[in-house]
Protein backbone atom coordinates (compact mmCIF):
# COMPACT_ATOMS: atom_id res chain seq x y z
CA UNK A 1 0.00 0.00 0.00
CA UNK A 2 1.37 3.32 -1.03
CA UNK A 3 -0.07 6.80 -0.64
CA UNK A 4 -0.56 8.69 -3.87
CA UNK A 5 0.47 12.19 -2.95
CA UNK A 6 -0.96 13.68 -6.15
CA UNK A 7 -4.32 12.20 -5.39
CA UNK A 8 -4.06 13.36 -1.79
CA UNK A 9 -3.31 16.87 -2.93
CA UNK A 10 -6.02 16.90 -5.55
CA UNK A 11 -8.61 15.54 -3.13
CA UNK A 12 -7.58 18.08 -0.52
CA UNK A 13 -7.95 20.82 -3.09
CA UNK A 14 -11.27 19.33 -4.26
CA UNK A 15 -12.66 19.21 -0.74
CA UNK A 16 -11.51 22.75 0.00
CA UNK A 17 -12.99 24.04 -3.23
CA UNK A 18 -16.24 22.23 -2.63
CA UNK A 19 -16.44 23.67 0.88
CA UNK A 20 -15.84 27.15 -0.53
CA UNK A 21 -18.39 26.65 -3.34
CA UNK A 22 -20.98 25.34 -0.89
CA UNK A 23 -20.48 28.42 1.20
CA UNK A 24 -21.36 30.47 -1.88
CA UNK A 25 -24.25 28.51 -3.33
CA UNK A 26 -25.76 26.83 -0.27
CA UNK A 27 -25.02 28.15 3.19
CA UNK A 28 -24.86 31.87 2.50
CA UNK A 29 -28.14 32.06 0.50
CA UNK A 30 -30.02 29.98 3.04
CA UNK A 31 -28.64 31.89 6.00
CA UNK A 32 -29.41 35.16 4.22
CA UNK A 33 -32.98 34.02 3.64
CA UNK A 34 -33.34 33.02 7.28
CA UNK A 35 -31.84 36.28 8.47
CA UNK A 36 -34.02 38.28 6.06
CA UNK A 37 -37.13 36.56 7.32
CA UNK A 38 -35.97 37.02 10.91
CA UNK A 39 -35.34 40.69 10.20
CA UNK A 40 -38.74 40.98 8.57
CA UNK A 41 -40.34 39.24 11.54
CA UNK A 42 -38.47 41.53 13.91
CA UNK A 43 -39.53 44.53 11.84
CA UNK A 44 -43.14 43.40 11.84
CA UNK A 45 -42.98 42.73 15.56
CA UNK A 46 -41.45 46.16 16.04
CA UNK A 47 -44.11 47.69 13.81
CA UNK A 48 -46.77 45.82 15.72
CA UNK A 49 -45.31 47.03 19.00
CA UNK A 50 -45.16 50.56 17.61
CA UNK A 51 -48.73 50.24 16.36
CA UNK A 52 -49.81 48.91 19.74
CA UNK A 53 -47.98 51.77 21.44
CA UNK A 54 -49.64 54.29 19.14
CA UNK A 55 -52.99 52.62 19.73
CA UNK A 56 -52.39 52.85 23.47
CA UNK A 57 -51.48 56.50 23.10
CA UNK A 58 -54.56 57.14 20.97
CA UNK A 59 -56.67 55.32 23.53
CA UNK A 60 -55.12 57.39 26.31
CA UNK A 61 -55.78 60.57 24.32
CA UNK A 62 -59.37 59.49 23.67
CA UNK A 63 -59.86 58.72 27.35
CA UNK A 64 -58.35 62.08 28.27
CA UNK A 65 -60.67 63.78 25.78
CA UNK A 66 -63.62 61.89 27.25
CA UNK A 67 -62.57 62.93 30.73
CA UNK A 68 -62.24 66.51 29.53
CA UNK A 69 -65.67 66.34 27.92
CA UNK A 70 -67.06 64.87 31.12
CA UNK A 71 -65.43 67.60 33.17
CA UNK A 72 -66.69 70.26 30.77
CA UNK A 73 -70.16 68.70 30.91
CA UNK A 74 -70.10 68.73 34.71
CA UNK A 75 -68.91 72.34 34.69
CA UNK A 76 -71.64 73.35 32.23
CA UNK A 77 -74.26 71.51 34.28
CA UNK A 78 -73.03 73.18 37.45
CA UNK A 79 -73.00 76.56 35.71
CA UNK A 80 -76.50 75.96 34.31
CA UNK A 81 -77.72 74.95 37.74
CA UNK A 82 -76.13 78.04 39.28
CA UNK A 83 -77.66 80.27 36.63
CA UNK A 84 -81.05 78.57 36.99
CA UNK A 85 -80.85 78.93 40.76
CA UNK A 86 -79.94 82.61 40.40
CA UNK A 87 -82.78 83.15 37.92
CA UNK A 88 -85.20 81.32 40.18
CA UNK A 89 -84.06 83.40 43.15
CA UNK A 90 -84.38 86.60 41.13
CA UNK A 91 -87.85 85.62 40.00
CA UNK A 92 -88.82 84.74 43.54
CA UNK A 93 -87.41 88.02 44.88
CA UNK A 94 -89.20 89.94 42.15
CA UNK A 95 -92.44 88.08 42.84
CA UNK A 96 -92.02 88.63 46.57
CA UNK A 97 -91.37 92.35 46.00
CA UNK A 98 -94.39 92.62 43.73
CA UNK A 99 -96.50 90.69 46.21
CA UNK A 100 -95.26 92.93 49.03
CA UNK A 101 -96.05 96.04 46.96
CA UNK A 102 -99.48 94.68 46.12
CA UNK A 103 -100.04 93.79 49.77
CA UNK A 104 -98.93 97.25 50.87
CA UNK A 105 -101.14 98.87 48.24
CA UNK A 106 -104.08 96.67 49.18
CA UNK A 107 -103.45 97.38 52.84
CA UNK A 108 -103.30 101.11 52.17
CA UNK A 109 -106.45 100.93 50.07
CA UNK A 110 -108.12 98.82 52.72
CA UNK A 111 -107.03 101.26 55.46
CA UNK A 112 -108.19 104.21 53.39
CA UNK A 113 -111.50 102.53 52.72
CA UNK A 114 -111.82 101.59 56.39
CA UNK A 115 -110.96 105.13 57.48
CA UNK A 116 -113.38 106.56 54.98
CA UNK A 117 -116.03 104.11 56.07
CA UNK A 118 -115.34 104.89 59.70
CA UNK A 119 -115.66 108.62 59.02
CA UNK A 120 -118.81 107.98 57.09
CA UNK A 121 -120.17 105.79 59.85
CA UNK A 122 -119.13 108.38 62.47
CA UNK A 123 -120.88 111.13 60.52
CA UNK A 124 -123.97 109.01 60.19
CA UNK A 125 -123.72 108.13 63.87
CA UNK A 126 -123.34 111.83 64.75
CA UNK A 127 -126.34 112.65 62.60
CA UNK A 128 -128.27 109.89 64.25
CA UNK A 129 -127.18 111.04 67.71
CA UNK A 130 -128.04 114.61 66.89
CA UNK A 131 -131.50 113.61 65.74
CA UNK A 132 -131.93 111.49 68.80
CA UNK A 133 -130.69 114.40 70.99
CA UNK A 134 -133.02 116.77 69.24
CA UNK A 135 -135.94 114.45 69.89
CA UNK A 136 -134.84 113.95 73.46
CA UNK A 137 -134.41 117.72 73.88
CA UNK A 138 -137.88 118.29 72.53
CA UNK A 139 -139.33 116.08 75.26
CA UNK A 140 -137.47 117.83 78.13
CA UNK A 141 -138.97 120.62 80.27
CA UNK A 142 -138.45 123.57 78.00
CA UNK A 143 -138.66 126.47 80.52
CA UNK A 144 -136.29 124.90 82.96
CA UNK A 145 -133.86 123.95 80.24
CA UNK A 146 -134.05 127.39 78.69
CA UNK A 147 -133.40 128.96 82.11
CA UNK A 148 -130.35 126.73 82.53
CA UNK A 149 -128.95 127.88 79.21
CA UNK A 150 -129.77 131.49 80.11
CA UNK A 151 -127.84 131.13 83.35
CA UNK A 152 -124.89 129.62 81.47
CA UNK A 153 -124.93 132.44 78.91
CA UNK A 154 -124.89 134.99 81.71
CA UNK A 155 -121.91 133.22 83.17
CA UNK A 156 -120.15 133.51 79.84
CA UNK A 157 -120.90 137.22 79.74
CA UNK A 158 -119.59 137.62 83.23
CA UNK A 159 -116.42 135.88 82.18
CA UNK A 160 -115.75 138.31 79.33
CA UNK A 161 -112.73 140.56 79.52
CA UNK A 162 -113.03 144.36 79.54
CA UNK A 163 -112.60 144.88 75.81
CA UNK A 164 -115.32 142.32 74.94
CA UNK A 165 -117.58 143.83 77.58
CA UNK A 166 -117.11 147.25 75.92
CA UNK A 167 -117.78 145.83 72.50
CA UNK A 168 -120.89 144.11 73.83
CA UNK A 169 -122.25 147.41 75.02
CA UNK A 170 -121.38 149.58 72.02
CA UNK A 171 -121.81 147.45 68.91
CA UNK A 172 -125.09 146.34 67.43
CA UNK A 173 -126.29 143.42 69.46
CA UNK A 174 -128.55 140.53 68.45
CA UNK A 175 -130.30 138.20 70.91
CA UNK A 176 -131.55 134.95 69.41
CA UNK A 177 -133.94 132.79 71.38
CA UNK A 178 -134.78 129.23 70.41
CA UNK A 179 -138.49 129.49 70.64
CA UNK A 180 -141.28 131.85 71.08
CA UNK A 181 -141.41 132.43 74.78
CA UNK A 182 -143.81 134.57 76.68
CA UNK A 183 -143.73 138.26 75.90
CA UNK A 184 -141.05 140.25 77.62
CA UNK A 185 -138.70 137.25 78.24
CA UNK A 186 -136.18 138.61 75.76
CA UNK A 187 -136.22 142.08 77.37
CA UNK A 188 -136.00 140.56 80.80
CA UNK A 189 -132.94 138.52 79.80
CA UNK A 190 -131.40 141.67 78.22
CA UNK A 191 -131.80 143.43 81.56
CA UNK A 192 -130.13 140.53 83.31
CA UNK A 193 -127.19 140.78 80.86
CA UNK A 194 -127.10 144.52 81.44
CA UNK A 195 -126.94 143.91 85.16
CA UNK A 196 -124.08 141.53 84.63
CA UNK A 197 -122.26 144.02 82.44
CA UNK A 198 -123.14 146.90 84.63
CA UNK A 199 -124.81 148.88 81.85
CA UNK A 200 -128.03 148.73 79.86
CA UNK A 201 -128.16 147.13 76.46
CA UNK A 202 -130.90 147.01 73.84
CA UNK A 203 -130.45 144.00 71.66
CA UNK A 204 -132.57 143.02 68.72
CA UNK A 205 -134.52 139.91 69.67
CA UNK A 206 -135.03 137.11 67.13
CA UNK A 207 -136.51 133.63 67.37
CA UNK A 208 -134.19 130.91 65.94
CA UNK A 209 -135.45 127.30 66.04
CA UNK A 210 -131.99 126.11 64.95
CA UNK A 211 -130.86 126.62 68.55
CA UNK A 212 -133.30 123.83 69.54
CA UNK A 213 -133.27 125.17 73.08
CA UNK A 214 -131.19 128.09 74.35
CA UNK A 215 -130.00 131.61 73.62
CA UNK A 216 -127.29 133.41 71.72
CA UNK A 217 -125.79 136.95 71.90
CA UNK A 218 -124.05 138.21 68.82
CA UNK A 219 -122.24 141.31 67.76
CA UNK A 220 -120.16 141.96 64.71
CA UNK A 221 -117.06 140.55 66.43
CA UNK A 222 -118.44 138.50 69.29
CA UNK A 223 -120.60 135.47 69.48
CA UNK A 224 -121.83 134.01 72.78
CA UNK A 225 -124.19 131.07 72.71
CA UNK A 226 -125.53 128.57 75.15
CA UNK A 227 -127.94 126.16 73.54
CA UNK A 228 -128.73 122.55 72.91
CA UNK A 229 -127.60 122.92 69.27
CA UNK A 230 -124.26 124.41 70.32
CA UNK A 231 -123.70 121.56 72.78
CA UNK A 232 -124.49 119.00 70.11
CA UNK A 233 -122.18 120.71 67.62
CA UNK A 234 -119.38 120.77 70.17
CA UNK A 235 -119.89 117.13 71.09
CA UNK A 236 -120.01 116.13 67.47
CA UNK A 237 -116.75 117.92 66.87
CA UNK A 238 -115.17 116.19 69.88
CA UNK A 239 -116.39 112.80 68.66
CA UNK A 240 -115.06 113.55 65.20
CA UNK A 241 -111.67 114.44 66.74
CA UNK A 242 -111.69 111.22 68.78
CA UNK A 243 -112.28 109.03 65.68
CA UNK A 244 -109.37 110.61 63.71
CA UNK B 1 -12.42 -7.18 -8.24
CA UNK B 2 -9.70 -4.67 -7.62
CA UNK B 3 -8.07 -4.16 -4.26
CA UNK B 4 -9.58 -1.30 -2.33
CA UNK B 5 -6.13 -0.27 -1.32
CA UNK B 6 -5.17 0.43 -4.91
CA UNK B 7 -6.27 3.44 -6.99
CA UNK B 8 -6.62 3.20 -10.71
CA UNK B 9 -5.15 6.04 -12.76
CA UNK B 10 -7.59 6.98 -15.46
CA UNK B 11 -5.44 9.50 -17.30
CA UNK B 12 -2.58 11.85 -16.88
CA UNK B 13 -2.42 15.63 -17.02
CA UNK B 14 1.19 16.22 -17.57
CA UNK B 15 3.01 14.56 -14.71
CA UNK B 16 -0.17 14.49 -12.60
CA UNK B 17 -2.01 11.19 -12.50
CA UNK B 18 -5.77 11.59 -12.41
CA UNK B 19 -7.18 8.69 -10.47
CA UNK B 20 -10.70 7.35 -10.35
CA UNK B 21 -11.55 8.89 -6.92
CA UNK B 22 -10.51 12.31 -8.20
CA UNK B 23 -12.74 12.06 -11.24
CA UNK B 24 -15.60 10.76 -9.12
CA UNK B 25 -15.10 13.67 -6.75
CA UNK B 26 -15.14 16.14 -9.61
CA UNK B 27 -18.40 14.75 -10.97
CA UNK B 28 -19.86 14.69 -7.49
CA UNK B 29 -18.74 18.27 -6.85
CA UNK B 30 -20.30 19.41 -10.10
CA UNK B 31 -23.59 17.75 -9.23
CA UNK B 32 -23.58 19.07 -5.68
CA UNK B 33 -22.81 22.62 -6.71
CA UNK B 34 -25.34 22.55 -9.54
CA UNK B 35 -27.98 21.02 -7.31
CA UNK B 36 -27.37 23.49 -4.50
CA UNK B 37 -27.45 26.38 -6.94
CA UNK B 38 -30.74 25.14 -8.33
CA UNK B 39 -32.16 24.66 -4.85
CA UNK B 40 -31.11 28.06 -3.51
CA UNK B 41 -31.74 30.13 -6.65
CA UNK B 42 -35.18 31.46 -5.76
CA UNK B 43 -35.36 31.75 -2.00
CA UNK B 44 -38.03 34.04 -0.59
CA UNK B 45 -39.45 35.34 2.67
CA UNK B 46 -42.30 32.85 2.37
CA UNK B 47 -40.58 29.47 2.11
CA UNK B 48 -42.01 26.49 0.30
CA UNK B 49 -41.30 22.87 1.13
CA UNK B 50 -37.93 22.91 -0.62
CA UNK B 51 -36.74 26.07 1.12
CA UNK B 52 -38.16 24.85 4.43
CA UNK B 53 -36.15 21.64 4.11
CA UNK B 54 -33.00 23.60 3.35
CA UNK B 55 -33.57 25.91 6.27
CA UNK B 56 -34.23 22.88 8.47
CA UNK B 57 -30.85 21.49 7.40
CA UNK B 58 -29.12 24.73 8.35
CA UNK B 59 -31.05 24.96 11.62
CA UNK B 60 -30.12 21.40 12.59
CA UNK B 61 -26.49 22.01 11.71
CA UNK B 62 -26.42 25.28 13.68
CA UNK B 63 -28.04 23.58 16.65
CA UNK B 64 -25.48 20.78 16.54
CA UNK B 65 -22.60 23.26 16.38
CA UNK B 66 -24.05 25.38 19.17
CA UNK B 67 -24.64 22.39 21.46
CA UNK B 68 -21.29 20.76 20.73
CA UNK B 69 -19.01 23.78 20.61
CA UNK B 70 -20.99 26.25 22.78
CA UNK B 71 -20.22 29.00 20.29
CA UNK B 72 -22.06 30.92 17.59
CA UNK B 73 -22.24 28.72 14.48
CA UNK B 74 -21.64 31.49 11.94
CA UNK B 75 -17.85 31.01 11.68
CA UNK B 76 -17.91 27.19 11.61
CA UNK B 77 -21.03 26.42 9.58
CA UNK B 78 -19.35 26.60 6.19
CA UNK B 79 -16.48 24.28 6.97
CA UNK B 80 -18.33 21.71 9.06
CA UNK B 81 -21.45 21.74 6.89
CA UNK B 82 -19.43 21.37 3.71
CA UNK B 83 -17.40 18.58 5.27
CA UNK B 84 -20.56 16.72 6.30
CA UNK B 85 -22.25 17.08 2.93
CA UNK B 86 -19.10 16.01 1.06
CA UNK B 87 -18.60 12.88 3.18
CA UNK B 88 -22.31 11.96 3.20
CA UNK B 89 -22.74 12.27 -0.55
CA UNK B 90 -19.43 10.56 -1.18
CA UNK B 91 -20.44 7.69 1.10
CA UNK B 92 -23.86 7.35 -0.54
CA UNK B 93 -22.40 7.50 -4.04
CA UNK B 94 -21.74 3.77 -3.65
CA UNK B 95 -25.45 3.23 -4.38
CA UNK B 96 -24.85 4.29 -7.95
CA UNK B 97 -23.87 1.18 -9.89
CA UNK B 98 -20.28 1.19 -11.05
CA UNK B 99 -19.30 4.09 -8.80
CA UNK B 100 -16.81 3.54 -6.05
CA UNK B 101 -17.22 6.13 -3.30
CA UNK B 102 -14.26 8.51 -3.00
CA UNK B 103 -14.25 8.06 0.76
CA UNK B 104 -13.40 4.40 0.23
CA UNK B 105 -10.09 5.68 -1.03
CA UNK B 106 -7.29 6.31 1.46
CA UNK B 107 -6.09 9.54 -0.18
CA UNK B 108 -9.58 11.11 -0.01
CA UNK B 109 -9.99 10.33 3.69
CA UNK B 110 -6.46 11.54 4.31
CA UNK B 111 -7.31 14.76 2.51
CA UNK B 112 -10.35 15.24 4.74
CA UNK B 113 -8.35 14.46 7.87
CA UNK B 114 -5.70 16.89 6.66
CA UNK B 115 -8.33 19.61 6.23
CA UNK B 116 -9.56 19.03 9.78
CA UNK B 117 -5.98 19.08 11.05
CA UNK B 118 -5.37 22.43 9.32
CA UNK B 119 -8.76 23.79 10.39
CA UNK B 120 -8.00 23.02 14.03
CA UNK B 121 -4.78 24.97 13.77
CA UNK B 122 -6.37 27.89 11.89
CA UNK B 123 -9.36 28.22 14.23
CA UNK B 124 -7.09 27.83 17.26
CA UNK B 125 -4.77 30.60 16.08
CA UNK B 126 -7.73 32.79 15.13
CA UNK B 127 -9.18 32.37 18.60
CA UNK B 128 -6.07 32.95 20.70
CA UNK B 129 -3.30 33.97 18.35
CA UNK B 130 -0.21 31.92 17.65
CA UNK B 131 0.95 32.24 21.23
CA UNK B 132 -2.36 31.25 22.61
CA UNK B 133 -2.60 28.27 20.33
CA UNK B 134 0.91 27.11 21.18
CA UNK B 135 0.24 27.61 24.88
CA UNK B 136 -2.74 25.30 24.53
CA UNK B 137 -0.29 22.43 24.11
CA UNK B 138 1.00 23.13 27.61
CA UNK B 139 -2.44 22.58 29.11
CA UNK B 140 -2.97 21.59 31.81
CA UNK B 141 0.81 21.32 32.48
CA UNK B 142 3.90 21.70 30.28
CA UNK B 143 4.63 18.07 30.91
CA UNK B 144 1.73 17.31 28.60
CA UNK B 145 3.29 19.02 25.57
CA UNK B 146 4.62 15.80 24.01
CA UNK B 147 1.41 13.96 24.61
CA UNK B 148 -0.67 16.84 23.23
CA UNK B 149 1.47 17.01 20.11
CA UNK B 150 1.10 13.28 19.58
CA UNK B 151 -2.60 13.54 20.30
CA UNK B 152 -3.00 16.20 17.61
CA UNK B 153 -1.55 13.88 15.05
CA UNK B 154 -3.14 10.68 16.24
CA UNK B 155 -6.64 12.04 16.45
CA UNK B 156 -6.40 13.23 12.84
CA UNK B 157 -5.04 9.84 11.93
CA UNK B 158 -7.90 8.20 13.78
CA UNK B 159 -10.33 10.23 11.69
CA UNK B 160 -8.67 8.99 8.56
CA UNK B 161 -8.56 5.35 9.61
CA UNK B 162 -12.13 5.31 11.01
CA UNK B 163 -13.72 6.74 7.89
CA UNK B 164 -11.58 4.76 5.49
CA UNK B 165 -12.03 1.49 7.36
CA UNK B 166 -15.81 1.73 7.61
CA UNK B 167 -16.47 2.84 4.06
CA UNK B 168 -13.84 0.67 2.41
CA UNK B 169 -15.02 -2.36 4.37
CA UNK B 170 -18.60 -1.75 3.31
CA UNK B 171 -17.66 -1.51 -0.31
CA UNK B 172 -15.42 -4.53 0.02
CA UNK B 173 -18.11 -6.62 1.67
CA UNK B 174 -20.70 -5.68 -0.93
CA UNK B 175 -18.23 -6.53 -3.67
CA UNK B 176 -17.50 -9.91 -2.14
CA UNK B 177 -21.19 -10.73 -1.58
CA UNK B 178 -22.06 -9.53 -5.04
CA UNK B 179 -19.41 -11.74 -6.60
CA UNK B 180 -20.51 -14.74 -4.57
CA UNK B 181 -24.30 -14.54 -4.23
CA UNK B 182 -25.73 -12.74 -7.18
CA UNK B 183 -27.64 -9.57 -7.97
CA UNK B 184 -30.19 -9.01 -5.12
CA UNK B 185 -28.40 -10.56 -2.14
CA UNK B 186 -26.23 -7.47 -1.39
CA UNK B 187 -29.29 -5.20 -1.06
CA UNK B 188 -29.53 -5.55 2.75
CA UNK B 189 -25.82 -4.84 2.96
CA UNK B 190 -26.29 -1.79 0.77
CA UNK B 191 -29.06 -0.54 3.06
CA UNK B 192 -26.75 -1.08 5.98
CA UNK B 193 -24.09 0.77 4.01
CA UNK B 194 -26.46 3.77 3.74
CA UNK B 195 -26.77 3.88 7.52
CA UNK B 196 -23.05 3.40 7.91
CA UNK B 197 -22.36 6.23 5.50
CA UNK B 198 -24.67 8.58 7.37
CA UNK B 199 -23.28 7.63 10.75
CA UNK B 200 -19.70 7.95 9.58
CA UNK B 201 -20.33 11.36 8.06
CA UNK B 202 -21.97 12.46 11.31
CA UNK B 203 -19.15 11.02 13.44
CA UNK B 204 -16.45 12.59 11.30
CA UNK B 205 -18.14 16.01 11.45
CA UNK B 206 -18.89 15.87 15.18
CA UNK B 207 -15.33 14.83 15.95
CA UNK B 208 -14.08 17.71 13.82
CA UNK B 209 -16.37 20.01 15.85
CA UNK B 210 -14.95 18.63 19.10
CA UNK B 211 -11.36 19.03 17.97
CA UNK B 212 -11.93 22.59 16.77
CA UNK B 213 -13.91 23.51 19.90
CA UNK B 214 -11.13 22.17 22.11
CA UNK B 215 -8.50 24.13 20.21
CA UNK B 216 -10.59 27.31 20.32
CA UNK B 217 -11.43 26.98 24.00
CA UNK B 218 -7.86 26.20 25.06
CA UNK B 219 -6.38 28.96 22.91
CA UNK B 220 -8.60 31.72 24.26
CA UNK B 221 -7.12 33.85 27.07
CA UNK B 222 -10.26 33.61 29.18
CA UNK B 223 -11.42 30.05 29.06
CA UNK B 224 -14.50 30.59 31.19
CA UNK B 225 -16.13 32.76 28.55
CA UNK B 226 -17.21 29.75 26.54
CA UNK B 227 -17.92 31.95 23.52
CA UNK B 228 -15.97 32.53 20.33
Amino acid sequence: MTLDWWTLGLQTLNAAVLIWLLSRVLWRPIVSAIQARQAEADKQLSDASEAARKADEAKARAEAALDQVGTRKSEMLAQAQTEAEAARKALLDHARAEAADMARTAEAERAARAEEAEKRYAARAADLAQRMAERIGARLSRPALLEAYATDLLAQVAALDTEDRAALGSEKLMLRISEAVEAGYGEAFARRVGQTLGKEIGPAIKTDAALICGLALETEHLHLESSWAADLARMRKEVANDTQ
Amino acid sequence: MNSPLETAVLFWIGPVPITQPVVTTWVMMAMIVAGCYALTRNLSLHPGRRQAALELLVTVLDTQIRETMSVSPDRYRTFLGGLFLFILIANWSSLVPGVEPPTANLETDAALALLVFVAVIVYGIRAGGVGGYLRSFAMPTPLMIPLNLVETLTRSFSLLIRLFGNIMSGVFIIGIVLSLAGLFVPIPFMALDLLTGLVQAYIFTVLAMVFIAAAVAESQPSRDSGKD
